[in-house]
């Protein structure tokens, strides 16, 4: 980028950018041991090392006790069309524990409404994490990363939890009354129902990657990774768990993800070291998915040492 | 948002993305005049594209009755009401196209229909503009009041708001034939398409958690064949071939000789700016502001040249290849009384006469020494 930008100007306005970004998040501007916050600075979530066991899908579990709650600050997504111009759900709470090989986040957020449905017009209520790429400093575009600066993303979504906890959506469960004469895999033997089936359900046919989450007995937890918008990609391997629980207005959601990438492509989390966050809420009452969503601002993490 | 030009709005617009044209535009020619609702092109394509799960009430073509039939409920005249009253001026649209009238942050005006609207396809289906008196439909329907029927599969548009308003880029425009499909792989079902698009063509499969639409039976395309909605077709109301921009219109092409020379197909609903490819001959029993609105300032002369066609030998010939064949005619010609279809090679697949034989035959057949009933 320097090397780009030739002219004094250029370069001054640059380094004046640079020392803003280092100015309003202190905790992801150097790599390292954990510092101490600066005073005044924004928050940090502090991400201690749990005694016991890790409670990757367990947001009821007593060992958040361990962890303290950060609030974080969430704004309408007015980067690019669709944009949200009534602010929806404002704030999220997170917390956040590792055992040194996982990391689970715990999110909550209030919300009227529970919506764990998907038809033509209802949306599910959803939850994302989104760590960058390439560590320190360097930070990645919060929105959606950029070339060359991806940003990894863990997304809760209640309608795949739902189809996980096998109570997958349906046209029966959607409209009791639908009366179909005969499926197409019905009509034939046995042994090619299935192939039938999954011929005659095109996003399957075409392996679409969140296929696999409509199953029961999968994650309802996706990993992606991004290079900007509407390049979001599902990772060939998908490691993440989590669970939702949705009670008194609340949802209360864990997200776990391996610390350690599977490929050169995926963040590293290392104990002893800082890391950044961002946190996204899709109220489907509002009919919000995609870019229609509120999200945060990239939140400093120190990860406390191994135990 | 690009500059690009709409040849049925008579100028330049905003879009999301620059001009890019097809190699050849898949396009269609539907005359309304013809069509009685049979719903057999709705089974053709019903039976072949979406009989499984999730696509219950989904029609990638359908047939409503107008001014009161809606697939989905109201999709059309909703939209007209959050457009509000614009303005032609001599064959230029003056007034604001749905990428031009987007609402701030968005990307086109739309709206996003409910389950419920798509539960009863044949809504209103052959309720007709206005009361009919007592026993006046035993003289002449027509005159007392208007209805028709309009048949509709996506459109394929030269600029279409569903592949705009994907953020993912999951839909996209075939480079060799321009018919818009969705990428089953990227889509993510976040249904801004369905409040993109004016036609409310693309749909949302709750089963597969994507959008699916009409493809335009691209495989059947690539083979040199007609959809399935065309060849199915009683009442051989259309014809599928590719249209030209009016600059490059050839006379020998079906589509553009329609379209572009005589003048005689119109778009729907042009002045949403989407240039759409599936081309209407309008039904010529209905008030004109009413065609107008529909199918653009082009309806009344349009109506004009179809009631003369009877004397026209070269659209009377035209006419009677719609229909005709399952392959996809380039060129045609009207010769001797007959029509000659071309395929792509140039190979004659068809030959039609313009007025078929009439043979009259006696009441009594002395041959046979019996006597037939005639039937009116």
């Amino acid at each position: 980028m320097i090397e780009r930008m030739s002219t004094p100007r250029a370069l001054t306005a640059w380094l004046a950018m640079a020392a803003v970004l280092m100015l309003s998040i202190p905790a992801a501007a150097e790599q390292g041991p954990v510092p101490s916050p600066a005073a005044g600075s924004v928050a940090l979530l502090a991400v201690p090392a749990v005694a016991g066991e890790l409670p990757r899908t367990d947001p009821d579990s007593p060992s958040w006790k361990q962890a303290t709650a950060v609030e974080v600050a969430l704004y309408p997504q007015d980067w690019t069309e669709p944009k949200v111009l009534v602010p929806g759900v404002a704030r999220v709470d997170v917390s956040s524990l590792h055992d040194g090989a996982w990391i689970a986040f715990l999110l909550s957020w209030s919300d009227p409404t529970d919506d764990r449905v998907i038809s033509i017009g209802r949306f599910s209520d959803a939850v994302s994490v989104q760590i960058p790429t390439l560590p320190g400093a360097d930070l990645s575009e919060i929105a959606m990363g950029q070339q060359g600066k991806a940003v990894e993303i863990q997304f809760w979504k209640a309608a795949w939890q739902e189809a996980s906890e096998g109570r997958p959506t349906t046209s029966k469960t959607l409209y009791p009354n639908l009366w179909v004469d005969r499926y197409p895999e019905e009509c034939v033997k046995d042994k090619n129902a299935e192939a039938v089936a999954t011929r005659t359900l095109a996003s399957r046919a075409a392996a679409n990657p969140t296929q696999p989450r409509l199953k029961a007995g999968s994650s309802p937890v996706q990993d992606l990774l991004a290079e900007g918008f509407g390049t979001l990609t599902a990772l060939p391997d998908q490691r993440s768990v989590g669970r939702g629980v949705y009670k008194d207005g609340r949802w209360r959601v864990v997200i776990a993800r391996p610390l350690a990438p599977l490929t050169r492509h995926e963040a590293v989390l290392v104990p002893g070291r800082h890391a950044s966050a961002a946190f996204a809420i899709w109220d489907g009452s509002a009919g919000q998915a995609g870019a229609r969503k509120m999200r945060s601002d990239w939140l400093g993490m120190n990860l406390g040492d191994r135990r | 948002m690009a500059r690009v030009f709409n040849h049925q709005i008579g100028r330049a617009m905003k879009y999301w993305y620059p001009e890019t044209r097809p190699k050849r535009q898949f396009s269609a020619v539907f005359d309304i005049n013809k069509c009685i609702a049979c719903q057999t092109c709705t089974l053709a394509c019903k039976t072949t594209w979406t009989s499984g799960r999730g696509q219950e009430l989904m029609f990638w073509n359908n047939v409503e009755s107008k001014p009161f039939g809606f697939y989905p409920l109201g999709w059309d005249v909703r939209l007209l009401d959050m457009l509000g009253a614009q303005t032609w001026n001599d064959g230029i649209y003056e007034g604001k196209t749905i990428f031009e009238a987007s609402p701030k942050g968005q990307r086109s005006l739309g709206f996003r229909p409910e389950d419920a609207d798509y539960a009863n396809p044949n809504l209103g289906e052959d309720d007709s503009a206005g009361a009919i008196d007592k026993g006046a439909f035993l003289t002449n329907v027509h005159t007392a009041a208007w209805m028709f029927y309009l048949a509709r599969i996506c459109n394929h548009c030269t600029y279409p708001a569903c592949l705009a308003s994907c953020t993912r880029g999951a839909i996209y425009k075939r480079p060799e034939d321009g018919i818009v499909v969705v990428d089953q792989k990227r889509c993510r079902g976040y249904r801004d398409c369905i409040a993109a698009c004016p036609y409310k063509k693309t749909f949302f499969n709750p089963e597969g958690q994507t959008t699916e639409k009409c493809i335009g039976c691209f495989p059947k395309i690539e083979g040199g064949e007609q959809p399935q909605c065309v060849v199915s077709c009683i009442g051989k109301i259309r014809l599928q071939s590719f249209v030209s921009t009016p600059d490059k219109a050839r006379e020998d092409n079906p589509v553009d000789y329609l379209v572009h020379v005589r003048k005689l197909a119109l778009p729907l609903f042009p002045q949403f700016g989407l240039e759409p490819n599936v081309y209407y001959i309008p039904p010529i029993h209905v008030p004109e502001p009413f065609l107008v609105q529909m199918f653009g300032p082009g309806a009344g002369a349009a109506v004009k040249a179809y009631r003369e066609a009877r004397q026209d030998p070269i659209v009377a010939g035209l006419l009677t290849l719609f229909g005709s064949t399952q392959r996809v005619l380039w060129r045609f010609k009207v010769e001797n009384g007959f029509a000659h279809g071309y395929d792509e090679k140039g190979t004659q697949v068809v030959r039609v006469p313009v007025t078929e034989p009439t043979v009259v035959r006696t009441a009594f057949d002395e041959t046979l020494r019996i006597a037939r009933w005639n039937i009116p």
